[in-house]
C-alpha cells in the first residue's frame, strides 16, 4: 500500500527537527522513494579513478540499487555507463574489475559498444532494417550518467539535482587533506575491498560515523580490552601498531566532546575539528621529511589536520587521516553492503600502506572486533524498532533551534546536530 | 605430525573455539605462529593487502 509516494506532507512528516519516524528506516516504500529521489538527485561515490588506469579498465557498482560501469575510454577519459544491454537489458560485464579491451561485448546476444557506450555492432543487422529499432533509445547504446571527479574521487548524479560544487561545498576540504598526504598529491587505491554485507538500514551505519557517544560504550569489549593490555608498560616503550589503533576508540566522553563536529548544507558533516583518535599515531621520520621536502611550511598543516570521519551524504564516509574510506550500497531497507577501500599516498613510504591494510582489518573487516560492535547494535535497533508503544528515534542531544537557520556550523563533539543535519537534507529531497 | 594427527588438532582447535575455552585456544599458538584469513586467492603479502583477519 503506497502511503507516502503520492503524500509529500506524510512523508516530511517523519523527520521532525530533533527526531524521526520509525518509518524511515524500516519501510520498503520509504526506502524505493529514497533510492529515486534522494540516491538519484545527490552526487553519488563510484570509484576512484586510480581504478581504472589503463583504456579499457573498468569496474562496476551499483548505485541507487541499479547497475553501472566506470571504464577509460580510448580517449584517454573516464566515462560513467549504465551496464544495461540496450537489447534486452542483460548487464555487458559482470566482474567487480577488469579489463574488457575497445569494447563491451553482451553476452547474450553479442551487441557490442564501444567504451564511450556508442553502439557498434549488431549480428546480422539486416534483421532490424525495416523495423523502429532506429527510433528507439536502442540506438544510445549503454547510457551515459552524468558524473564529476575531484581529485580522483568519482561521484556521479542520476537524474536532475544541484551542480557539484554546490551539493559538497567546503566539505571537499577532507578530501583535500586526504590527497594532500600524498606527497605527490595523487592516491591510489590499493590492496583490495572489504565489502561486508549489514543487516540494517544505510542510515544507521552512516549516522553511526560521527555518533561519538558510542565508542566508549559499544566497544568496551574491544577497544577496551587493548587498552587494558597496554595499561602500566613504561611511557617510552613503543606501542605496537595494533594497540595505538584499537585503545582511542576506549577514550572518554569529554575526549569526544572536545573534539568537535562541524556540519554543512547538504547532509555533510564531519567529526575531529581540533584532533581525533588518530592524532596520537607514533611519527614516521621519512614520511613527514617527504612532506616536507614536498609542501615546505604547508605540511605541517596537511599533517595537523587529522579529522575523525567526514561524510559526503549520503554514499561516502572517508578517514582522511588514515586513507581509508568505507562506501555504503544501499540493497532494501534492512540491507546494506559497505565497501572498505584503502589508498597508497603516491610517493610515501611503504609504511603508510601498511598502517592503513592494518587499520581497515582490525575495525572494518567482517571477522573485526571493533565494527561487529557496532553492526551488532544497527541489526539489534533495526529489530528493536518494531516494538510498540514509541514509534520514533530521539535525535534531541545538544539541540537548539538557532541550528535550523545556521548553514555551516562547528558545535561540541557529542552532538547529535550531524544526524540532524543529515534528516534535514533527507526532508528536502526526499519531498520533491 | 602426520595427517591424522593434524586433523585431530584442528577438530580440537575447532571445538575449543565452540566452547569459548579461549585461554586454551591461546595456548595452542607455538611463539612464531600467525594467523591469516587471506581476503581472496593468491594473496601473498598480508602487510599491504587487505584480509580478513591477519
Amino acid at each position: 500500500m503506497a502511503r507516502y509516494r503520492e503524500d509529500s506532507r506524510a512523508l516530511q512528516a517523519l523527520v521532525e527537527p530533533d527526531r524521526v519516524h520509525r518509518d524511515v528506516y524500516i519501510d520498503p516504500e520509504v526506502f524505493q522513494l529514497e533510492m529515486e529521489r534522494l540516491w538519484s538527485r545527490t552526487w553519488i561515490y563510484v570509484g576512484h579513478a586510480s581504478q581504472v588506469p589503463k583504456p579499457g579498465d573498468f569496474i562496476t557498482a551499483d548505485l541507487a540499487a541499479k547497475p553501472v560501469i566506470l571504464v577509460r575510454h580510448t580517449d584517454g577519459k573516464v566515462r560513467l555507463l549504465m551496464n544495461r544491454c540496450a537489447h534486452k537489458g542483460t548487464k555487458v560485464v559482470y566482474d567487480f574489475a577488469g579489463n574488457t579491451g575497445k569494447t563491451f561485448r553482451c553476452p547474450y546476444h553479442a551487441w557490442t559498444y564501444r567504451t564511450d557506450g556508442s553502439l557498434l555492432h549488431i549480428p546480422l543487422k539486416e534483421g532490424y532494417e525495416k523495423t523502429r529499432l532506429h527510433e528507439t533509445e536502442a540506438v544510445g547504446g549503454l547510457t551515459p550518467i552524468t558524473h564529476e571527479t575531484y581529485r580522483g574521487f568519482v561521484f556521479a548524479r542520476l537524474a536532475d539535482g544541484p551542480g557539484f560544487r554546490e551539493y559538497f561545498g567546503d566539505s571537499l576540504s577532507s578530501i583535500d587533506n586526504l590527497a594532500d598526504r600524498s606527497p605527490e598529491g595523487e592516491l591510489e587505491i590499493a590492496g583490495g575491498a572489504l565489502r561486508f554485507l549489514h543487516n540494517c538500514n544505510w542510515k544507521m551505519f552512516v549516522e553511526n560515523l560521527n555518533d561519538t557517544m558510542h565508542p566508549m560504550i559499544v566497544h568496551a569489549s574491544s577497544a577496551g580490552t587493548a587498552k587494558k593490555l597496554w595499561e602500566g608498560k613504561p611511557a617510552d616503550l613503543p606501542k605496537p601498531m595494533a594497540i595505538e589503533q584499537y585503545a582511542p576508540f576506549a577514550n572518554d566522553y569529554k575526549f569526544f566532546d572536545d573534539m568537535g563536529v562541524r556540519v554543512y548544507p547538504h547532509g555533510h558533516s564531519f567529526s575531529g575539528v581540533n584532533f581525533s583518535i588518530h592524532s596520537s599515531y607514533s611519527a614516521i621520520p621519512e614520511y613527514e621529511e617527504a612532506m616536507k621536502r614536498a609542501y615546505g611550511e604547508r605540511a605541517k598543516e596537511i599533517l595537523g589536520t587529522v579529522r575523525h570521519n567526514t561524510v559526503y551524504y549520503p554514499s561516502l564516509t572517508i578517514k582522511g587521516a588514515i586513507q581509508s574510506i568505507r562506501v555504503a550500497r544501499p540493497l532494501a531497507a534492512d540491507k546494506t553492503v559497505i565497501e572498505s577501500w584503502t589508498f597508497r599516498l603516491k610517493g610515501a613510504p611503504a609504511k603508510l600502506l601498511e598502517r592503513t591494510v592494518m587499520y581497515n582489518r582490525l575495525i572494518n573487516s567482517p571477522m573485526s572486533v571493533v565494527g561487529h560492535d557496532d553492526l551488532h547494535c544497527y541489526r539489534s535497533a533495526q529489530e528493536g524498532l518494531h516494538a510498540h508503544g514509541n514509534e520514533w528515534v530521539s535525535l534531541h542531544r545538544n539541540f537548539d533551534s538557532r541550528e535550523l537557520e545556521a548553514t555551516e556550523l562547528t558545535c561540541n563533539g557529542t552532538s547529535e546536530i550531524s544526524m540532524r543535519n543529515q534528516f534535514r537534507a533527507w526532508r528536502e529531497f526526499m519531498a520533491g | 605430525m602426520n595427517e591424522a594427527e593434524l586433523a585431530r588438532f584442528v577438530i580440537r582447535e575447532a571445538r575449543l573455539i565452540d566452547e569459548k575455552r579461549f585461554d586454551e585456544w591461546y595456548e595452542l599458538f607455538a611463539d612464531d605462529a600467525y594467523y591469516w584469513v587471506p581476503l581472496v586467492p593468491g594473496q601473498t603479502y598480508p602487510l599491504a593487502q587487505n584480509s580478513l583477519a591477519y
